[in-house]
C-alpha cells in the first residue's frame, strides 16, 4: 500500500493530534463534577483547596476570570470575607483586562471551539461579581467600600444598556442588584440614591413583566414617598403598604441576606449526523432525558450557479458529509432551599423574599446570545467539515479499507474538536433572599434557616450581630443544598 | 529561496515574541507623573493635597488668625470616598498632613488612631517609666480646626473610551462652633482609551 507523500506526512500528525484531543474533556463539565459535591455539603474551604490544587486541569489558561470568581465566592460562603475580596477583586481586574479581544483567539475559536476564547463572563455574572464584593464589604462593616462596588456595577450596566440599543430582549438591568444597591445607599444615609436605585429595580421588573416581590414593592413605596416622588410611585403602580414597619426608638435594622439553592448549570447538547448533498440531513441528539432522538430533514439543495459549474467534485450530488455540532443548554439543578426564615431574639421573626433568581438571568442570557452562538457554530462546522473533506481527499489511497479507516479517523478527530462552551459561574446561588428586622440597638442572636417547599428546615445556623443605634447591620447566610 | 525567507520571517517573529516576554523594572522619581490605567493614582493624591492646602492656607481665615497672633491647630478628619474607585484614603490624608506640616503655618495634631496609640504609650509609661521621664496624661493639644472632605467621581463611558471626572471637596471647620472657615474643591478630568483588539 502506498500513500501519497502529503498523506504519509499528515498521518502521524493526525494520529498525535487525535491522541492529544482524546484527553481533552470539556473542562466546564469536569469542573462542575469536581467541586459541586463539597459546595453542596457546605464544605467551602475544602472546595477552595480542590480548585487551587487542580487549577490547571479544571480551568486551563482561558478561564482566569472564572477561577477567581469561583474561589472568591467559595470564600464568601465560607465567611472568609477578606480572602473573598482578594479573589473577587482579581476577577474584576481580569475582566477589565479582557476588554481587548485577541484576534488570534477569535480566529482559533472559529476552527476549534469557543473554549479557546478567554471566558469574559455573562453580563449578569459581572453585576453579581460586584454585588458579592459589596456583600463582603458589608459583612466587614465597610459600607463605603460596598458603595464603590455598586457604582462600578452601575457603570458596567450603563455600558451593557448602551450596547443593547433597541433590542428589547437584551439584558439591560438587574432588579436584584438595584434593590440591594438601594439598601446599601440607605444604610449610608444617601436616600436620594437609594430612591433612584429602587425605582430602577421595580421598573426593570415591570418592563420584563415579572412580579415585584411584595417586600420590595413596599420598600420602593416608602423610599420614593420619603423623597417626594409621587410621579415615580404612579408610574410604577405602587400602593402604600398596609402595615408600617415597627421601629424601635434609638434602634437599628438587621438585614439578613440569604443565598439559597444552586444556580442552574450548563450542559452540552451534541448533534451529529450525515448530510447527503441534494438528499437528506439525518441528525441525532440526546434529549433532556438522555434519550437519543433522530431527525431527518430534506437537505438544502445546491444553488443553480453550482450546478452550472459542471461535474466538479464540489457539486457532486449524493456526496455524504459527516457533521457534528454542540450547543450549551440549560441544565436544571434541583434546589431544596427555597425560603429564608429569620428569628431575632428580641424582635420576633421574619420571612425572607427572593429578590434575584439566577435561573431567569441565565435563561435570558442564553436567549439573547442564541443567534450569535448559532452563527458562530454554523461557520465553525462549515469550516471544519470542508477542512475534513479536503484532508480525506488528500489522503485517499487505492485501498478502500484504508480509505474508510482514514475517513472515520478524520471524522472522529473533527468530532473531538467540537465542544460547547459551557463555562458558567454555577456556584452562584439559585436565589438571593432578603429578610429585614427592626431591632433595638445592641447585640442580637439570630436563628437563620433555609426551608424547603414543604416548610421543612434544610439548614439552620445561629448568628450573632451587633446593631448600632440608627444603623443597619448586614448578616449573610447560605444554604446551597 | 522561499524556504529561506520563510525561516527568516519565522526567526524575526520569534525574536519579536521573545522580546516582549522579559520583565523590566526602572526606578523613577516619586514626583514623576505616570498614568497607566487611568485610575486615581499617587500623582492625583499628591497634587490634590498640595494644591488644595496651598489654597486653604492662603485664604482669609488664616489672615484673621495671623492678625490675632495665633497659630491655628489643625487635625485632618475623614475624607469620604464617594467615587467609583477604591482609593487609599490614608495615602491622601497623609499627603494632606505633610502639606500642612511643611507649610509651617499651622500646628498639627495627631489623628484619632494615632492619639489612641499615644495614650496607650502614656498609660504604659505611667506604670513602667521613671517619674522624671514619664509623659503626663491629659496634656494633649486640642485641635481648633478640622479638615474634612469627600472624593466624588462621574464616569462617562462608551465602548473603549471613557471620561472620568473627579471632584475633591475639602472643608475646614471650627470644631467648637461648627463654623466652616474655608471650602475648596479641585477637579480632575481624565480621558481614558483602551485597545479593543490585540494580536
Amino acid at each position: 500500500m502506498r500513500f501519497p507523500v502529503s498523506s504519509r506526512a499528515a498521518l502521524p500528525g493526525l494520529a498525535l493530534l487525535s491522541l492529544l484531543l482524546a484527553g481533552c474533556a470539556n473542562r466546564g463539565l469536569t469542573r462542575y463534577d469536581a467541586i459541586v459535591k463539597q459546595a453542596s455539603s457546605q464544605d467551602y474551604l475544602a472546595a477552595v483547596k480542590v480548585l487551587k490544587k487542580e487549577r490547571a486541569k479544571l480551568y486551563g489558561s482561558q478561564s482566569a476570570l472564572l477561577y477567581n470568581m469561583d474561589v472568591g465566592l467559595l470564600y464568601h460562603y465560607g465567611g472568609v470575607y477578606d480572602s473573598s475580596i482578594v479573589y473577587l477583586r482579581r476577577a474584576v481586574d481580569v475582566h477589565e483586562e479582557l476588554f481587548a479581544k485577541s484576534v488570534t483567539n477569535e480566529a482559533a475559536s472559529l476552527l476549534v471551539n469557543d473554549n479557546v476564547r478567554p471566558y469574559r463572563g455573562r453580563s449578569y455574572e459581572i453585576v453579581w461579581l460586584h454585588l458579592f464584593l459589596a456583600f463582603d464589604y458589608l459583612a466587614l462593616d465597610r459600607a463605603d467600600d460596598a458603595r464603590i462596588e455598586m457604582r462600578q456595577a452601575e457603570i458596567f450596566l450603563n455600558e451593557v444598556k448602551r450596547k443593547a440599543g433597541g433590542d428589547a430582549k437584551a439584558f439591560r438591568d438587574d432588579a436584584a442588584f438595584r434593590a440591594f444597591s438601594a439598601l446599601v445607599y440607605e444604610a449610608l444615609g444617601e436616600r436620594d440614591d437609594a430612591a433612584i436605585s429602587i425605582y430602577a429595580a421595580v421598573k426593570n421588573l415591570r418592563q420584563r413583566k415579572q412580579p415585584v416581590p411584595p417586600g420590595m414593592a413596599a420598600y420602593a413605596w416608602r423610599l420614593l414617598d420619603a423623597e417626594d416622588r409621587p410621579n415615580d410611585i404612579r408610574e410604577l403602580d405602587l400602593q402604600p403598604p398596609a402595615v408600617k414597619p415597627a421601629r424601635f426608638p434609638g434602634g437599628g435594622e438587621l438585614v439578613v441576606i440569604g443565598a439559597l439553592g444552586r444556580s442552574p448549570a450548563l450542559g452540552e447538547t451534541a448533534f451529529w449526523g450525515t448530510w447527503v448533498r441534494d438528499g437528506v440531513l439525518v441528525y441525532y441528539y440526546r434529549d433532556a432525558n438522555g434519550k437519543v432522538v433522530s431527525q431527518a430533514l430534506p437537505a438544502p439543495g445546491l444553488p443553480q450557479s453550482e450546478y452550472e459549474k459542471g461535474r466538479g467534485r464540489n457539486t457532486r450530488s449524493g456526496t455524504t458529509l459527516h457533521l457534528k455540532w454542540a450547543m450549551p443548554s440549560l441544565r436544571e439543578v434541583p434546589s431544596q432551599s427555597r425560603l429564608l426564615r429569620v428569628a431575632a431574639d428580641s424582635a420576633g421573626a421574619a420571612a425572607g423574599e427572593a429578590w434575584g433568581d439566577t435561573r431567569e438571568l441565565l435563561q435570558q442570557d442564553l436567549d439573547e446570545g442564541r443567534t450569535a452562538m448559532l452563527t458562530r457554530t454554523v461557520i465553525r462546522v462549515a469550516v471544519r467539515t470542508l477542512a475534513a473533506e479536503k484532508t480525506k481527499a488528500q489522503m485517499r489511497t487505492d485501498n478502500p479499507i484504508v480509505n474508510l479507516l482514514l475517513s472515520l479517523g478524520t471524522d472522529a478527530l473533527a468530532d473531538q474538536l467540537e465542544q460547547a462552551d459551557v463555562r458558567l459561574w454555577f456556584l452562584l446561588p439559585r436565589t438571593l433572599n432578603v429578610a429585614r428586622i427592626p431591632v433595638p440597638a445592641g447585640n442580637h442572636t439570630l436563628q437563620v434557616a433555609a426551608e424547603n417547599a414543604e416548610g421543612k428546615v434544610v439548614r439552620v445556623e445561629t448568628l450573632q450581630a451587633h446593631v448600632r443605634p440608627g444603623k443597619t447591620r448586614f448578616v449573610f447566610f447560605n444554604s446551597l443544598k | 529561496m522561499i524556504r529561506v525567507s520563510t525561516r527568516i520571517a519565522g526567526l524575526l517573529m520569534l525574536t519579536l515574541v521573545l522580546a516582549g516576554c522579559g520583565k523590566k523594572v526602572t526606578r523613577v522619581s516619586s514626583n514623576s507623573t505616570i498614568d497607566l490605567s487611568g485610575r486615581w493614582n499617587d500623582t492625583d493624591s499628591r497634587l490634590v493635597a498640595e494644591e488644595m492646602l496651598r489654597d486653604c492656607l492662603n485664604s482669609s481665615w488664616y489672615y484673621t488668625y495671623q492678625a490675632q497672633k495665633k497659630t491655628p491647630t489643625v487635625i485632618v478628619g475623614s475624607v469620604k470616598n464617594k467615587s467609583h474607585e477604591h482609593i487609599d484614603a490614608e495615602t491622601f490624608t497623609k499627603d494632606m498632613e505633610r502639606a500642612l506640616i511643611n507649610s509651617g503655618k499651622v500646628e498639627f495634631v495627631a489623628n484619632k488612631g494615632e492619639r489612641e496609640q499615644l495614650r496607650d504609650e502614656k498609660a504604659d509609661q505611667g506604670r513602667n517609666a521613671s517619674v522624671e521621664t514619664r509623659n503626663k496624661a491629659g496634656e494633649e493639644s486640642g485641635a481648633e480646626l478640622m479638615l474634612i472632605g469627600s472624593i466624588n467621581s462621574i464616569v462617562d463611558q462608551e465602548g473603549s473610551k471613557a471620561v472620568v471626572f473627579y471632584q475633591i471637596n475639602l472643608e475646614l471647620v471650627q470644631i467648637e462652633s461648627g463654623r466652616k472657615l474655608w471650602i475648596g474643591d479641585k477637579k480632575i478630568k481624565k480621558y481614558v482609551t483602551k485597545n479593543s483588539t490585540k494580536f
